[in-house]
């Protein structure tokens, strides 16, 4: 679905080089309107250098970048107009306001009402505190405030690195809601990495993995299941392990039977587990559960990555 | 366009909501309307040298009384004797006095003068202390009584031809004093002063021609006269330079420039006018300009550390506290942030000197009185100029505010570089307070002149651009603002360029840091 549509960040071959490190080599994709993008990868993978070569922090050694179509060398300020984002933790004045911070943003984009302003505030739930000082705000009001700024002129595509660091469980809920709003109803492309993966596995459609500076794998997360999951297979709590597994192999033509405890596990297609499970219980074998197995974002990305568990 | 005023005010509201910067603001400010009102309160210009109550004669009368009580605890005695003294036309026999006594030459010659003045001398008509003329000859009358008695204390056996010679002459002269102060004349002064020749430490008798062509009625106060007499000398003295050609210098004389002679010129008309339009004549239109003049010097410094303050932290306290992103994720360029970032130092730069000096002229204006600040006074076609001395004020602030502005623009520069906002103060304060050390150490004897291309050399512009400032001080108490400096040879255009060029050159520097870095 996404392919057909226009790239609202197209990442072309950037290569950043520092002295003999390539931090980033040869970084190639696109992220579509509409769709949240996860960007993994371990520490000092190259995730922040593709970040800050996006958003004009670096200069890379080679590549372009290309934002609602404009290219970022050629096209800057156009291509940036359509930007939001949090790097890192969200840096703001200290000795301004919530509110006078987000106005300073907003009079570089211009054309942003106070209206528009009052709505993002509301949004990230700080309305309350928006006169206060920066200074005064804990770590997880800067990021909702971060976010406030990042969102006030309705950017294209949103990027944001580590949004969920020091929100509380509530907070994370509501960021979910937020940019999955933002992303599914508004429209808008949203690039985030986290290295709760538990998280961007709640909220992103799409991940790209990064490791080393090359990016290993972009793919959606219902392709990256099936890549690591390719054939399906079930759990199901017996009366009696040995006895399933004899009905099964014997009767039911099921492969890769494994038996552990009360537990016995095997490859069974999605179509076959009612007929499976009536076999079972007509051979006298009573059945207490039966789950899916299925690997998660964190064991697809160990297995990818060869191990190294992102916790930036 | 829009982004940079966006930028621009974006810049000017953090710079005024940060804590340091209002604290040393407040305190810049402070001080340059403060400053003026201790000077008044250190000041004593309620003291009137002369007093217009005062009774005269009653005060001598009691000085009189003193000073006779004094002579007699001192232990005065007195002796007179026939002395014969040889001669070129043989022994001629004197009748001779001999003082001893403590302290007989002072207080002897007071009781003489003070006897001789009450009763001879008509105090309700000419009051001594009230004009030039009366006061001077007064002085000048008892030094020569003074010295007189002086001259009577020398031992009989040591008296000789020539010592008679000297005391006569003595003599003459104390007449011609006495008598210029009884008939309050000039002509009789003038004679005085001329007949004194070096014997007395007096002004000279052409300074006293040309006070009597201005006050033909003797009216002139002591202290106006003194301006007068100051506007004189100090005239003949630079006409002495002209005239010679040369001027002193750190080592040998230096031959003068036609720059200089064109400023020497132009001072002695300059002079010339003062006199005859009896400019800044009281004490007070003197201390007030030197009020403004030193509340500017301090708010100076006041200025250079607020200047440093925000120039080398625009860049670096960003980048260290990381809200430098939201700027770069901004739709604007770099160069434009850069741009924003200078006009607003250049706004503060520009707005603190006027603000600083203008506070000053009130702070002054406001005790001393608006209409005592002296104009500042240049010859323009040959003719001489006023400015007003708020105008003046202002625009030779803001040149002498060059150095601390070019220091600023080098905290920035730093500031770019090194991202750190105490390393880019610290090396730019240093550069300041030492910037002058090589002048001093070499003074003006370095080969080839090559102090001409030091920094320090070419921001001193304001004795360059405003090369009477010292004429609107002028007073013959007061020499320490007489403005001086690194003596310069090339012409002023080459500080200028100079001075741009380099400032260009540190700003291009900075821009290129800034702009074409990555930022971590």
């Amino acid at each position: 679905m996404a392919e057909e549509k226009k790239a609202a960040l197209s990442i072309k071959n950037i290569t950043k080089i520092y002295g003999k490190k390539r931090a980033a080599d040869g970084v190639t994709f696109d992220i579509f309107p509409g769709e949240i993008f996860g960007f993994l990868g371990p520490n000092g993978a190259g995730k922040t250098t593709v970040i800050k070569s996006v958003l004009g922090f670096i200069f890379p050694d080679e590549g372009e970048v290309f934002i609602n179509g404009y290219n970022t060398k050629t096209n800057y300020e156009k291509a940036m107009s359509s930007v939001g984002g949090i790097v890192e933790n969200p840096e703001m004045y200290l000795n301004l306001s919530a509110r006078q911070n987000i106005e300073m943003y907003a009079r570089l984009h211009g054309n942003i009402g106070k209206e528009r302003i009052d709505e993002v505030l509301a949004t990230v739930g700080l309305s309350a505190r928006a006169k206060d000082p920066i200074k005064k705000y804990s770590l997880g009001m800067k990021q909702r405030i971060g976010l406030a700024q990042a969102m006030v002129h309705k950017p294209k595509l949103l990027i944001l690195d580590e949004p969920t660091n020091g929100l509380d469980p509530t907070g994370i809920h509501q960021l979910r809601d937020i940019l999955k709003k933002y992303a599914h109803e508004e429209g808008a492309a949203v690039m985030v990495s986290s290295h709760i993966l538990s998280e961007m596995q709640l909220l992103c459609d799409r991940v790209g993995i990064i490791n080393n500076g090359k990016l290993i794998s972009v793919c959606s997360m219902e392709e990256l299941n099936r890549q690591m999951n390719p054939t399906s297979r079930y759990s199901i709590k017996v009366s009696d392990t040995e006895q399933a597994a004899k009905i099964l192999t014997e009767k039911g033509n099921v492969k890769e039977i494994e038996t552990a405890d009360d537990i016995i596990s095997a490859d069974i297609e999605e179509e076959q587990i009612a007929s499976i499970v009536r076999l079972l219980v007509t051979n006298d074998v009573d059945i207490s559960e039966v789950r899916k197995i299925e690997s998660s974002l964190e064991d697809i990305f160990l297995q990818v990555t060869g191990g190294g568990i992102d916790i930036e | 366009m829009n982004k940079i005023k966006a930028l621009y005010a974006n810049e000017i509201i953090k710079i005024f909501h940060r804590p340091s910067i209002i604290i040393v603001t407040s305190v810049t400010l402070i001080l340059s309307f403060l400053f003026p009102i201790l000077i008044y309160k250190l000041a004593d210009l309620d003291y009137q040298f002369y007093d217009a109550n005062e009774n005269e004669r009653a005060r001598f009368e009691e000085e009189l009384t003193q000073t006779k009580k004094d002579l007699a605890n001192g232990g005065f005695s007195e002796k007179t004797d026939t002395i014969e003294i040889e001669t070129g036309k043989g022994t001629v026999s004197y009748k001779m006095t001999l003082y001893s006594g403590n302290e007989v030459p002072n207080l002897l010659s007071n009781k003489l003068c003070y006897e001789d003045l009450l009763a001879n001398y008509d105090f309700n008509k000419y009051p001594t202390k009230k004009t030039w003329l009366s006061m001077e000859s007064l002085i000048y009358y008892r030094k020569t009584v003074s010295s007189l008695v002086s001259m009577q204390m020398t031992p009989f056996e040591e008296r000789d031809e020539e010592w008679i010679k000297d005391y006569d002459k003595i003599v003459i002269v104390r007449d011609l004093f006495r008598k210029a102060l009884l008939e309050h004349d000039y002509d009789l002064l003038y004679k005085a002063l001329e007949s004194g020749g070096d014997l007395i430490d007096a002004v000279k008798p052409d300074v006293c021609r040309k006070l009597a062509e201005t006050d033909p009625n003797g009216e002139l106060g002591f202290q106006e006269a003194l301006y007068l007499i100051s506007y004189l000398n100090e005239k003949a003295a630079k006409q002495d330079l002209l005239d010679s050609g040369l001027e002193e210098s750190y080592t040998l004389p230096r031959i003068l420039t036609e720059e200089r002679k064109e400023i020497l010129k132009n001072s002695i008309q300059i002079l010339q006018y003062k006199f005859d339009q009896r400019k800044n004549f009281d004490e007070t239109s003197f201390i007030a300009a030197m009020a403004s003049y030193y509340s500017g010097q301090v708010a100076r410094y006041a200025l250079l550390v607020l200047l440093l303050l925000i120039a080398g932290s625009s860049v670096s306290q960003e980048m260290a506290t990381g809200s430098i992103k939201s700027l770069i994720i901004a739709p604007v360029r770099r160069w434009k942030i850069f741009v924003s970032k200078l006009l607003s130092l250049i706004t503060c730069m520009l707005g603190a000197s006027v603000l600083i000096s203008l506070l000053s002229i009130i702070g002054t204006g406001l005790f001393f009185g608006f209409d005592k600040l002296p104009s500042y006074l240049y010859v323009s076609g040959g003719q001489v100029s006023e400015l007003s001395f708020p105008i003046a004020k202002v625009l030779m602030d803001l040149v002498d505010n060059l150095t601390p502005f070019f220091y600023a623009f080098c905290a920035f520069m730093i500031s770019c570089f090194t991202k750190n906002t105490g390393v880019s103060v610290g090396i730019a304060s240093g550069l300041y307070l030492f910037h002058d050390v090589p002048i001093i150490l070499t003074e003006s004897e370095v080969p080839l002149r090559i102090l001409d291309f030091t920094p320090v050399a070419n921001l001193s512009l304001s004795t360059r651009l405003f090369p009477y400032t010292d004429l609107m001080f002028t007073s013959e108490d007061f020499s320490l603002l007489q403005t001086g400096g690194y003596d310069f040879k090339l012409p002023i255009w080459f500080s200028v360029a100079y001075i741009i060029i380099l400032t260009f050159t540190v700003l291009f520097i900075a821009f290129d840091q800034f702009t074409k870095k990555d930022i971590q």
